[in-house]
């Protein structure tokens, strides 16, 4: 089973969190930041999959395939959906990234949802200090309105299920978890 | 015959990947659960109960304070041992939606793999030890 970690790319302008400088030790060697440099989104996501191919398991972002001739982004996407096959979704939401490419991939999700497809679709939320979504109250808060998060709530609406992580070792402790194969 | 552990449950999360990860500690889902007094009573109430609200919960555990249950309820969701989804039909309203809590197929799982090594360890009271704690009466 593989899992395909969705997300953005680029943190808004003039917008940089402090990530803790090990996450970037996921990454191959190759491509990890200069010293002092902070991860984009895209980066965080390269080393979630490299941890959880550490863990031994199956783990990919769209951006580390290649289009075959004559290939669309969209023919990407479903190609890799059903070669891999890709079995779970799992949608890095951190507070404060930029996002218009990725409403196309998760308008896929949603379509196939809405047509009654069952897919397995984990949203990751960030719920720290910064926080782009919020469990208060026994209700979750989307807290990035106007911020185009529409469809990410729409994920929820599906009953996609919510996990919260406040802080990087609570999102990695989260993705070993959910990345994991259930029987 | 015990069954098979869920692939990434326990068996690869051992303490060699343990050691193995750089920057932050690997949190063992199991020793949570059964350390935690309030997070066996909750995932006992999910287990039992599936699909009610975090109040509803709340209740019937019987923890005082909102904070310390959604403390255990984020750590459980993020072991993967309890869902939080969205309340069946429930609409954003004001970018806001009701939640409820539901087993996993992994909780469900993992309590009856440690229900089959409870029964083991019973069925062989003679050579292991007479066990002073049950852990698993509340689950």
């Amino acid at each position: 089973m593989t899992n395909l970690i969705l997300g953005p790319s680029k943190w808004r302008r003039g917008y940089r969190p402090s990530l803790p400088e090990w996450v970037a030790d996921y990454l191959p060697e190759r491509g990890r930041p200069p010293k002092g440099k902070v991860l984009s989104p895209l980066g965080v996501r390269r080393a979630l999959v490299g941890l959880l191919e550490r863990a031994g398991c199956d783990a990919t972002l769209m951006e580390l395939h290649q289009r075959r001739t004559g290939e669309t982004y969209t023919g990407l996407f479903h190609r890799l959906v059903r070669e891999l096959p890709v079995e779970r979704f799992l949608l890095y939401w951190p507070y404060g990234s930029q996002r218009p490419g990725l409403d196309v991939e998760l308008g896929f999700l949603l379509t196939r949802l809405e047509d009654g497809v069952q897919l397995d679709v984990r949203v990751l939320v960030e719920a720290g200090a910064k926080a782009a979504g919020k469990i208060g109250g026994g209700d979750f808060v989307s807290l990035e309105p106007g911020r185009r998060t529409h469809y990410y709530e729409d994920l929820i609406e599906y009953r996609c299920s919510v996990v919260e992580w406040e802080d990087y070792p609570a999102l990695c402790n989260a993705i070993l978890r959910h990345g994991t194969v259930d029987p | 015959m015990l069954e098979p552990l869920p692939k990434g449950l326990i068996a690869t999360m051992s303490l060699t990947s343990c050691e193995s990860m750089k920057g932050f500690a690997v949190e063992d889902p199991v020793a949570y659960a059964f350390s935690h007094p309030e997070a066996k009573r909750i995932l006992r109430a999910v287990l039992e109960k599936g699909g009610q609200g975090f109040e509803e919960v709340r209740a019937q555990v019987g923890i005082e304070h909102s904070e310390t249950f959604h403390r255990v309820v984020r750590k459980l969701a993020q072991f993967d041992l309890v869902a939080v989804r969205a309340a069946p039909g429930a609409k954003f309203r004001k970018h806001r939606i009701p939640m409820v809590l539901e087993p996993t197929a992994k909780t469900e799982r993992l309590v009856r793999v440690l229900h089959q090594l409870d029964q083991v360890v019973v069925e062989n009271g003679a050579i292991v030890g007479q066990r002073t704690v049950q852990e698993l009466a509340v689950l």
